[in-house]
Parts: structure tokens; C-alpha cells; sequence
């Protein structure tokens, strides 16, 4: 043991002594005290992913009652108002509540673990961002029960969106839900980038980064660079309702087409928001299920960064019916293609990997093969709709509902799914079923294939999308009664899916640390993690840590263990800079989250919520900040 | 120092000029249209060149990098190719399609 004048050392601490120490400094307070105030990730990640879910299971059974309707021509089950209501819900929920945040959420718990540091970077504006985020989704759900969900569709275009035609306060709650969910993952994606770039354990150099996290830092530059320009339409969009602009009414010199620039400046980066972390997930599950590294570490790295920039010059393909000249559309089209390049690539480097290694068939593994065989079927009906005169065709059909499905689900879900059956002996130190996994694989690909794939038709065959019904003349009806009844084979996995996991988080088998024989820097350390992560932290001497024995992973000593303490490493060669501390837990961040979800809320209704608003959110942000004359004051 | 710069500019300059392109892309056909001369097509070209440029340049001066120099270098190396291939493309389209079409 070391005392010096900078504190407590674990330099010469024995094993129990050292946990008992890390444990006392790092744990949560037990009570709802402690649950309200922990800025522990792993604990708000946890929450983040089981919210996350919620949301999925109530947005499904959306698209169930969506599906119910259709099922039949002229169907009274619901009326127009209420089905426009319930696909914009299930659109903006599904991509707002569920998919963005989920990925952000397993990067919340994984990307510390995974790097080998103690806590995520910012941990209190990571319970911020859980706060924000939880009362975005709660505005939006209440709305929806109450009647006044928003029914503008998930893009929300004006005019409909705008003061002429959206009455009421529906496309209010749609704007403001934004602005909760964006503020919410931009926080993250900034916790994310310093982890990435000044957390990671000594030795972890760029070239050594797992792939996960890789995926993860692209994603959170791309949440940074594109969640602005939607945070900007929705703001403007509330002005124009609400103060009376126009930055979107051309009669008094705004411009419509200005709004779906800017969505989609936000919106197509999203969809590889949600399809990079899948990437990452899916590199992990296949190197750990192979029994040997990714094949091509530098193409995937590679197709990685290429794919998030891409993802910012494609958007106007999104706009290919708006009349604007068939050159400059040419253009977006030549990306869209060009990004099918890194897609690809990454495509054949896990066959190659699957090829040269030796795959064992668990669950994580099985959904990632359905990954594979869907997401191809996606991008190649993506590289369809590319093309501007085949768009033109099938625009705003039902072909396009199946073509996003196939690359949303296909692309992400499929990969979370392999994902939480991967890492849930992490996140809670329990197996869950492979019997019943493997039942859940072969459910849901089945149903999602019959539900999905008889959509392209329905589109060729000319099925609008957005429709709350339609005549028994139209040649859908036999079609829509099929993928009706195939949905609910799809729903049967997701509810056994959840049944499971309930299951097993309470009552599975035992895990021990390292179920799968991976060799990434999270399974160096118990399943679930002590609230410290590592006794002491690893240093890395290769691209694959643990592929000899775990306890042959060397160490670092010398920080604190008298105060919250972690070490911060340069940028490219992750050398060892300094030890820094981590703040400890605080009630703050939920109030500063009660005060801006008051003063957002508030104003949708007055414009003086700004200035009034911000004052409670300012004596949040003062009692934060305020020293508290503890040792992680100090710097 | 010069050195390492030119090693990055691999990774900036043919994204940067992709990142051009398509923005006059939305800008230039209507002055193509206008005045009957492929100002898209002559702009694509150059980025097209100055791309190329960025990637030669980018791959001298390679010995007595470390491996996680060389990593970084060649990660932008291949990105770089990808967006040269982009813009390939963009300039076929530029030389193929009527800039007068909506």
C-alpha cells in the first residue's frame, strides 16, 4: 500500500483489500437515493437497454394494430385519424426511442468495459441524457394516449407538419420529442468520442481498438455532425407554429423543400446511426464464434469510416420526386452506389472469417447469419431505389416500407438481438436460454420474411404506403390478409424474445466471466462487472487481449483508491497522460433533466418558457457544477 | 511535420472534394443548363485530379512509420479510394445526362 501526499495507492494493495476499497469508492448507495443519483454506466445502461426494449414492445404492438387493420379492404377497426396517429407513433417511436437509443445504450455499457477504463467519460451527463431521453418518450406516449399524438408521419413534411395544416398541438409533440431524444444522443455520442480518444487502456493504440468500439466512435461523430440539422428543422418548425416565422411557408419567402434538405441531412445518416453499432456487434459476435480475429481489420476500419462519411451525401435520394434537376439527383445516386463499396467489403470480410475459421452455430451466431442473408436483400433492393427512375416508380409505395425493413431489422435488429444474447452474461451474470434462443431465431426470421418480403410486391403492385384502407377491387387484399398473419408469427418470437430474457435475468444459469471464449477486454473482468470494472486496469499488447489465458493479461498500478480515479491516455498511441478524476454520483443531472423537460414542454405552449424556463435550468446547472469539497473536486 | 501532413492530406482531399462535388452538384447544372457549357463535368474533372493528387501525395514518405502510423496512413489510403470511386461516378453521370432534365 502507498501513501503519499496525492492520496491512497493501489501500487502494493492485495486482491481483497483493494476490492473492499474500489468497492466503497466506486458502489452505488443502495435506495432510491442511489438509484436516482448513480452515474455508475453500466447501472445506466442497463436502464437505457430495458427502456430502450420497452419502447420496442410498445411500438410492435403498434404495427400489430396497424396490421390488424390492413388485413382486410375496407376494414372500420380504425379510423383515419387514429391510423395516422399509430404509423407516425410507430415510425418516430421505433427510430427515436428504440433504435438510436439502444445502440447508444449498449455503447453506454460496453465501450468503458471494452476500452478498460472505470466509467464512461462525463458520467453525469450521462444520467442527463438518460433523464432527457426517458421524458422525451414519456411526452410522446402520453400525448398518444390523450389523443394528441402526432400524426404528420416520422418526417413530419410541411405543409402538413406546418401552422396551415397541422391543427393543434400534434406536430408540437412530435418537434419537441425531438429535441428531448437528440439532446439526449448527442450527450452520449460526446461521452463516447472521449472515452474512445483519451480513456483507453495503455497500449490500446488505433490499431487495436476493438471493432465494436470503432463502430461506435464513427457512429458518435455521426450523431454529432447530423443531429444538429434536425434539431434546427424541428426548432424552426416550432417557430413557425408558435411565433408565427416562416422559414417553411413560401408565401412569405420560405421554402418547404428546405425542411426535407434538412431532415434528410439528419435522416439518412441515421439509418448508418443505427447500422454501424450493428456492424460493430456483428464483427464481435462473428471473430468470438469463429474462433479467430476478423478477417481484414484495416478494410473494416476502413469501411467503417468511409460508410459514416458516405452517409452524408446521400440524403437528397430521399428526394428524388421533389423536381429538382436529374443531374444534381445523379450525383446522390453515384454515393448511394459508391457506398454499397465498404458495405460490401465488410460483407465478404466476415464470410471470409466465417470461411477460414471454425463457426460454432450458438444463438448470437445464428441471428448473425440472418443478419447477413436480410441486410443483403436490403442494400440490393437499396441499390434499386438508388436509382432515380426506378424510385420514381416505386416512391413512397409499400416497396419502400419492405426495403427499410429489410435494412432497419435486418441491419440492427437482428445484430441486437445476436448482441443481448452475446453480452447478456455481462450485463447480468446469467445465461439465457439456447434452446428457446434458437426457437426465437427461427421464429422471427421466418416471420419477418413472410411479413416483409410480400411488401415489395405490394409496392410493384402499387400499394401506397400510409394508407388506413382500401377498396376489395385492389389486387392487395390477398396479400395484406398473408402478411397480416405472418406478422404474428414475428411477434410470437419478439414476445418469447422478452420472456426469456425476463426469465433468465432473474432465473438463468450462472454465467462464468467468460462464457464464449471471446477475447475482447470486457470478459477480462467478473460477469457483471464490480462497480470499479477492473481491480486493475489491463494494458494492452495486442489486437486480441485475451487471447492466452485471462490472468496473463498484464496490469497497471499506481492510481487512487481514496477517491473516483481513472487514467487518461494520448490519442493515437493510447499512452498512459494522466490520472483524472471521475465524478462521483449526483442528484443533479435529474433535476437539470426535470428543468429543461419542463422549460421544452412549456414551450410548446408559450414562447416566454425560454426565458422564464431557463431559469430553474440554470440553478440545476449551478448546484451541478458547485464544488463539493470532495476528493474528485481536486484535479 | 510537413511529413505528416502530407500523409493525412491522402484522407482530407479526396473527401473534401467529393464533399465539393456534390454540392455543386446541386449548384452547377443549372448554369450548365443555362449557357451550354458542362460546367459539372470540367468541376468533376478537377476534383477528380486534385483526389488523385491528395492520394499520391499521401503515399510518400512512408519509411520509418510505426505500425500504428502505417495503420492510420493506409486506413486513409483505402478510404480515400472509395471516395475516389464516387466520384467517378458522379463525374460519368456529369458527362451522360441532359443538365436541362427534371
Amino acid at each position: 500500500m502507498t501513501q503519499d501526499g496525492d492520496g491512497l495507492r493501489d501500487s502494493s494493495m492485495e486482491g481483497s483489500e483493494l476490492h473492499r476499497r474500489l468497492t466503497a469508492i466506486w458502489s452505488t448507495p443502495s435506495g432510491l437515493w442511489g438509484a436516482l443519483s448513480t452515474v455508475d454506466h453500466k447501472i445506466i445502461g442497463r436502464r437505457y437497454v430495458t427502456t430502450a426494449f420497452v419502447f420496442l414492445a410498445l411500438g410492435g404492438v403498434l404495427s400489430l394494430l396497424i396490421r390488424l387493420q390492413l388485413a382486410q379492404p375496407e376494414a372500420r377497426f380504425i379510423g383515419p385519424d387514429r391510423y395516422n396517429q399509430i404509423f407516425t407513433m410507430h415510425g418516430t417511436n421505433m427510430m427515436f426511442l428504440f433504435a438510436v437509443p439502444v445502440m447508444q445504450a449498449m455503447a453506454i455499457y460496453l465501450v468503458p468495459l471494452m476500452v478498460g477504463t472505470r466509467n464512461i467519460a462525463f458520467p453525469r451527463l450521462n444520467a442527463f441524457s438518460y433523464w432527457v431521453y426517458l421524458a422525451g418518450g414519456l411526452l410522446l406516449w402520453i400525448a398518444f394516449a390523450v389523443d394528441t399524438g402526432p400524426d404528420v408521419g416520422w418526417f413530419a413534411y410541411v405543409p402538413l407538419a406546418g401552422p396551415e395544416y397541422g391543427a393543434g398541438k400534434r406536430a408540437d409533440i412530435w418537434a419537441q420529442m425531438i429535441t428531448f431524444t437528440e439532446v439526449s444522443a448527442l450527450a452520449v455520442a460526446v461521452e463516447i468520442v472521449v472515452t474512445v480518444f483519451k480513456q483507453r487502456a495503455p497500449g490500446m493504440s488505433l490499431d487495436r481498438i476493438p471493432l465494436f468500439v470503432w463502430s461506435m466512435l464513427v457512429t458518435s461523430f455521426l450523431v454529432i455532425m447530423a443531429m444538429p440539422a434536425i434539431m434546427v428543422a424541428s426548432s424552426s418548425l416550432i417557430l413557425d407554429r408558435l411565433v408565427g416565422t416562416h422559414f417553411f411557408n413560401p408565401a412569405e419567402g420560405g421554402d418547404v423543400l428546405l425542411w426535407q434538405h434538412l431532415f434528410w441531412f439528419f435522416g439518412h445518416p441515421e439509418v448508418y446511426i443505427i447500422f454501424l453499432p450493428a456492424v460493430g456487434m456483428v464483427s464481435t459476435i462473428v471473430a468470438t464464434f469463429t474462433r479467430r480475429p476478423v478477417f481484414g481489420y484495416l478494410g473494416m476500419v476502413m469501411a467503417l469510416i468511409a460508410t459514416g462519411v458516405l452517409a452524408f451525401g446521400l440524403w437528397v435520394h430521399h428526394m428524388f420526386v421533389a423536381g429538382l434537376p436529374r443531374l444534381g439527383e445523379s450525383f446522390f445516386t453515384a454515393s448511394s452506389m459508391a457506398i454499397a463499396v465498404p458495405a460490401g467489403l465488410q460483407i465478404f470480410c466476415w464470410l471470409a472469417t466465417m470461411w477460414a475459421g471454425r463457426p460454432v452455430f450458438k444463438t448470437p451466431f445464428l441471428f448473425v447469419i440472418g443478419f447477413m442473408v436480410i441486410f443483403v436483400i436490403g442494400g440490393l433492393t437499396g441499390v434499386m431505389v438508388a436509382s432515380v427512375p426506378f424510385d420514381t416508380q416505386v416512391h413512397d409505395t409499400y416497396f419502400v416500407v419492405a426495403h427499410f425493413h429489410y435494412v432497419l431489422v435486418g441491419g440492427a435488429v437482428f445484430p441486437l438481438l445476436g448482441a443481448v444474447y452475446y453480452w447478456f452474461p455481462k450485463f447480468t451474470g446469467r445465461m439465457m436460454s439456447e434452446t428457446l434462443g434458437r426457437w426465437i431465431f427461427g421464429l422471427i426470421f421466418t416471420g419477418f420474411n413472410l411479413t416483409f418480403f410480400p411488401m415489395h410486391i405490394l409496392g410493384l403492385q402499387g400499394m401506397p404506403r400510409r394508407i388506413y384502407t382500401y377498396q376489395p377491387e385492389m389486387p392487395w387484399s390477398g396479400l395484406n390478409l398473408f402478411i397480416s398473419l405472418s406478422a404474428v408469427i414475428l411477434a410470437l418470437g419478439f414476445l418469447l424474445f422478452f420472456v426469456d430474457a425476463i426469465r433468465s435475468a432473474r432465473s438463468g444459469s450462472l454465467a462464468p466471466a467468460n462464457p464464449w471464449g471471446a477475447r475482447t477486454l470486457e470478459w477480462a473482468t467478473s460477469s457483471p462487472p464490480p462497480p470499479y470494472n477492473f481491480a486493475r486496469l489491463p494494458v494492452v499488447d495486442r489486437l486480441d487481449p485475451l487471447s492466452d489465458d485471462i490472468e496473463a493479461v498484464p496490469v497497471a498500478s499506481g492510481l487512487r483508491v481514496d477517491r473516483r480515479e481513472l487514467l487518461t491516455s494520448s490519442v493515437v498511441h493510447a499512452s498512459p497522460e494522466a490520472r483524472e478524476a471521475s465524478p462521483g454520483d449526483s442528484i443533479w443531472p435529474l433535476w437539470a433533466a426535470l428543468a429543461s423537460t419542463l422549460m421544452l414542454i412549456w414551450s410548446i405552449f408559450s414562447p416566454w418558457a425560454v426565458v422564464w424556463g431557463s431559469i430553474p435550468l440554470a440553478i440545476t446547472l449551478i448546484g451541478w457544477f458547485w464544488p463539493k469539497g470532495v476528493p474528485e473536486d481536486e484535479a | 511535420m510537413t511529413k505528416t501532413w502530407l500523409r493525412h492530406i491522402g484522407l482530407l482531399l479526396p473527401l473534401a472534394a467529393w464533399g465539393l462535388s456534390t454540392q455543386l452538384g446541386q449548384v452547377t447544372p443549372y448554369l450548365d443548363c443555362r449557357q451550354n457549357v458542362s460546367w459539372t463535368a470540367i468541376f468533376c474533372g478537377l476534383l477528380i485530379v486534385f483526389a488523385i493528387a491528395g492520394i499520391v501525395v499521401s503515399r510518400v514518405g512512408l519509411q520509418g512509420l510505426g505500425k500504428t502510423g502505417r495503420f492510420v496512413v493506409d486506413t486513409g489510403f483505402l478510404i480515400a479510394l472509395a471516395f475516389l470511386f464516387a466520384l467517378a461516378l458522379q463525374g460519368t453521370a456529369a458527362m451522360v445526362l441532359d443538365p436541362c432534365q427534371r
